[in-house]
Formats: C-alpha cells, structure tokens, sequence
C-alpha cells in the first residue's frame, strides 16, 4: 500500500505547486509590460481592491495592474484551463493522443462564425454570439455526419469532425479573401490566430462563470473519463451508460472550447500537448491529470500571452508562440513516452 | 432451472444484410449456468460466439427468446445492476492503456460507487489484495501496455474480481496467450468456478472442455444450438461436422481423458 499512497501524495504536491505556480505567474505578468510594477506593489494594489490597504501606489499604477492588465490575465488563466481541459477530456473519451479541442471543428466553426460577423460589421458581442452558435453549430454537423457511417463510434466523430474543420477553414479563406485589406481582414487574422489584446472585464465577466461551471462538471466526473477510455463496450459492461456519458462530456468540453475561443479567438496547441505534459508529470490516471492540466494549462498561457506582449514593440499572434513552443515540446514528449498510437 | 445464474432461453440474433433483409446469426440457443459451473462455447468462426456474449452481457439488441442473469430478465436491468451481477472479459486486442495496473483494477468497482465518486483507500486495498492474489502484485505500479499477454489478461482478470460478480463472460480467454499463460488463465478460470462463480466462454481449443470440465454449447452445427457434455460433443464425428476437418479423438491416461488430434496433420 505504501508505493500507492506516496505515489497519490506526490501527485497532490504536484497539483498544489502548479496552483501557485498559477498564481506566481500572474502576479509577475501584472507587473510585467511597458510600465513596470514591482510584485510587492502589485500584490499591495490587489489586497487594496478588497481590504482597506495603505495606498502605496499611484493612480496610474492601478490603472494599469487592474484596469488595463487584470481582465487580460484572468482571460489568459481561463482560455488556458479551459484549452488544456476539454483537450485532456477529448483524449480520454476517444482514447486518442492525437485529438484536441478543435478535433470536431469547434474553433474553426467560431473563426468562421466570428469573420462572417466581422465581414457585415457587427459589434463586438454579436461576434461573440455569432461565433458560440457556428462553433457549435458545427459540431452539430460533425455529429450529424458521423451518424451516416455503417457502425458510428467514437472515431468516426472524429473524422467527421476533420471533415467539417475542411469545410470551415474553406469558408475562413472565403471570408478572408472577401475581406476588406484595412479594416475587415486584421479583425479575421486576429480571431484565427488567437489574442488576448482586446479582452476587457465585461467580456470576462461574461463568460467566466460558463467557463467555471462547465469545468466543474467535468473535473467531478474525471474519474469515469477513465472508465470511457476503455472503450463504450467494456465501460458499459462495468455499469457506465457510456452513451449518455459520452454526449455529457461531448457537449460540455464543446462550450468550454467555444467560450474560450469567444475570448481569445482561435489558439493552436495548447489543447493537444498541456493534456500530454500533464500526464507526463502525474500519470495517466485522470483523476490526478485532469486537475494538472487545467492548472498546467492556465500557467501555460499567462506565460505565452505575457511574451506576446512583451518580447516586442508590437503584439505577437498567440498561435504563432504556442506554435514556436508546441511543436518541440510535442516531439520531447514523444520521445519521453515512447508514445504509443 | 431455479438457480441458475444464468438462464437463456430461445435466444436468437440476425444482422442487416449487404442485399437488404436480415442474415441470422443463431436462433433457438437456450442454456442456463448454474453456480460454481464452467460453460464452454465453441464454434467455428464466425458462428456467432462473440455475438451470443454481446447479448447475454445486454451489449447487443436481440430478436427474439429471453436472457435472465440472476433470475432478472436482462433488458429490464439497469447497466449498473447488470455490472453488479456480471463481468465481461471481452477479447484481448492490443491496447495502448497507459493506467498502472492498479488503477485499472480499481475500474472495476464502477458499478459499486456513485456517479460522481471515486474509488478510495478501502478500494485500492482491496485492488492490492487481488493482485497478491494473482501474483502479480510486484506489476501494481506498472502501465498496462508495459505488461505481456499473460500478465495483462491476469490483470483484466483482476479487474472482474474486483466487480464481485457472480457471473463472469469470458471471451476466448486464451487468445494470444503462449502455452503456459493458457494453462495459467485456464487454471485461474477453475478458481473462479471454485469459488462459487458461473464462468461462461468462448473457446476455439476443444481440449479446453476437458480440461475445464466443462459443460458445451456448440453454435454453428447446421441442426441448430447444441449442449452437451464433454463426452457428448467431442467425438470425431461433431467436430468434424464442426470444423470441417478430420479430427480424431483419443482417450489417454487413467482415468481416461479424450484428446482431440488432427488426423490429416498427425499420421
């Protein structure tokens, strides 16, 4: 028993140190930027928002840390956990390594959803809206097609869903070329290649507690991802009524994938190698990685946006960071694996 | 029969044609399990073996008769009961699981716990218990893809064991398994059997009746399902009928025990 016990408590040490990691990170990245706040001062001005703190700082000070930096970082620590979260759910359910959230065309039915709304000039919620409903609007159709196949299982959902994301990026080239160069077309690169530049605390307001609420579904039923991961017929013969519990989890990794693309537009990578680097670190038990990658995956993105916008003059698409990161992590966690397909 | 595990009656089963319609797999298969039994399925392939599983374990619709585990009919039982009553070992196939042994048998106490628990202290000790019990205790903190036939099949094992089901499917148990795995996983299969459990398989090896002896269901004979005892169907003339091929079936040792031989192979 003893192994088990010391294994479970390492990954609980594990998953404690990367929430104050989280925590560490955004501190230093409210600090960080073009005018500098010491992390003394920014945690001072924090506890100022809610208990009566002696004013240390300068309007301008606060101004930046909450007004202008806050709602971009709780946005990166929200779209990070909720990318890392519904990929390490994906990979569970259909007991593949190689899926990510965008696997049934969720990202690229909200940037198609998004550059329509753009192209007729919308505002900036009914981009939002427009994006949530193609997004899953979307994933409706990967569903619906899966259905034509003879025997339709977990896999060709997924391939349904490499069909629809064809379809959709057809249409983001369509959008893109229909686009005006100076006003419309930078609007549509931005939701493709995913910025937090534009996040404000209404937004964040606004889409927080659906990011929060769905993720606490999944994080209690993480335990029977494990179950489903054996594949629908021995869950079912253990008791699981693997159907039902399959769409549950279909629909709300699909909201949270939407959310955080209604944030940030679409991000490349963080949804297919946090959920590895999880599992690399605590295992493969979901129970353990599940709560590691939302945690790993919220640290992850503070990090990528806080470059974004500070390595240089002008703002770094996110994708092409997450990018420049993914695809060699990716190949180091296939070598420490010795990943199995 | 009253206290049978399992009890199926006039059980039959088709598929969707290529041509439309409908192809029969079997019908009129009727059999019951009782307590501390082994009952042997055999068939060539493609009879309908895996199939006639899939519909006792309440996996696949069926047309017509009645499947009753624990005396219940089986349609009427909710999945977390029929779990309770029944494991399924379906057929080893190679699997990139990534869950150490231990967290794969503690899957098996699914049908015990609630929708939104998760197996505790008292499970993964019971978990450690079982692997003692199979051996294999020292793989506790291995993955399951690390693992070789034998000891990944005595692991799933584990995994029913930890279920508490009285009634265990196993299909084709031995399959991919080196000689001495077989009679490890044959061996284990009579434990199950001694301690009060029906175990019902599936099998291509009809030397595997007699070493369980066991009681037979043969699918695929063109006058229908079959049952009978060991000395009943292994006989020269069932299994050629059965396998399409000479098969010649000596009696060795004292007691006498019959053992089947190619004959077109061994001259």
């Amino acid at each position: 028993m003893k192994p088990i016990h010391a294994h479970h408590r390492r990954n609980r040490l594990t998953i404690a140190g990367a929430g104050v990691l989280v925590v560490v990170l955004c501190i230093l990245a409210l600090g960080i930027g073009r005018y500098y706040v010491a992390p003394g001062q920014v945690v001072r001005i924090l506890l100022g928002q809610v208990f009566p703190v002696d004013a240390t700082w300068t309007d301008t000070m606060q101004t930046v840390v909450v007004n202008v930096r806050l709602p971009r970082i709780v946005g990166a620590v929200l779209v990070g956990g909720a990318l890392s979260l519904s990929g390490a759910v994906y990979q569970g359910v259909f007991h593949n390594p190689l899926v990510s959230p965008d696997i049934l065309g969720v990202s690229s039915g909200a940037a198609v959803g998004a550059s329509v709304a753009i192209l007729m000039h919308s505002g900036a919620v009914a981009i939002q809206i427009s994006a949530l409903l193609c997004g899953c609007g979307a994933v409706a159709l990967a569903a619906a097609i899966s259905r034509a196949f003879r025997k339709p299982s977990p896999m060709t959902l997924v391939l349904s869903g490499i069909i629809v994301s064809a379809l959709c990026s057809s249409l983001l080239s369509l959008c893109q070329y229909l686009a005006n160069v100076y006003e419309e077309l930078p609007n549509i690169i931005f939701w493709t290649l995913g910025s937090l530049r534009k996040v404000t605390g209404a937004d964040v307001l606004v889409t927080a507690p659906v990011i929060l609420a769905v993720s606490c579904v999944l994080v209690a039923l993480r335990w029977r991802i494990n179950l489903l991961s054996l594949g629908g017929k021995e869950a079912q013969s253990l008791g699981v009524n693997a159907g039902l519990l399959r769409i549950i989890i279909i629909i709300c990794s699909t909201i949270l994938t939407a959310s955080a693309v209604c944030i940030s537009g679409t991000i490349g990578w963080v949804g297919l190698i946090v959920p590895h680097l999880a599992r690399l670190v605590v295992g493969s038990d979901h129970v353990h990685s599940i709560p590691a990658a939302v945690l790993f995956g919220s640290a992850f993105m503070v990090a990528v946006d806080t470059l974004a916008r500070s390595l240089t003059s002008a703002e770094i698409p996110l994708s092409v960071i997450t990018g420049f990161i993914g695809a060699p992590l990716f190949v180091f966690i296939i070598v420490r694996r010795r990943l199995e397909l | 029969m009253t206290g049978a595990l399992l009890a199926v009656e006039g059980l039959s089963c088709s598929y969707p044609a290529a041509g439309g319609g409908r192809k029969a797999v079997f019908g009129g298969v009727g059999f019951s399990v009782a307590p501390g039994e082994t009952f042997v399925l055999i068939g060539p392939n493609g009879s309908g073996k895996t199939t006639l599983l899939n519909c006792i374990a309440g996996l696949q619709d069926f047309d017509g008769g009645a499947v009753r585990v624990c005396g219940r009919d089986i349609g009427a039982m909710p999945y977390r009961e029929r779990a309770k009553a029944m494991g399924y070992l379906t057929q080893l196939h190679e699997t990139a699981l990534e869950y150490t042994v231990l967290e794969y048998l503690v899957m098996g106490r699914a049908p015990h716990l609630g929708f939104l628990e998760k197996p505790g202290d008292a499970d993964y000790a019971r978990a450690m218990e079982v692997l003692e019990g199979l051996g294999i205790a020292h793989y506790a903190g291995t993955p399951m893809n690390q693992l070789s036939g034998g000891e990944h099949q005595q692991a799933r094992i584990g995994r029913v064991l930890m279920q508490d089901a009285r009634l265990v499917l196993m299909d084709e148990p031995t399959n991919h398994l080196d000689y001495g795995n077989q009679i490890r996983v044959l061996k284990r299969i009579r434990g199950l059997a001694g301690s009060g459990r029906a175990v019902l398989m599936t099998s291509h090896a009809p030397d595997h009746i007699t070493m369980l002896q066991s009681r037979v269901g043969v699918l695929g004979l063109e006058d229908g399902f079959r049952v009978g005892s060991p000395s009943e169907i292994l006989r020269g003339e069932v299994l050629e009928k059965l396998y399409g091929a000479k098969i010649a079936v000596h009696h060795v040792g004292n007691p006498s025990f019959p053992v089947c031989v190619p004959e077109e192979l061994i001259q």
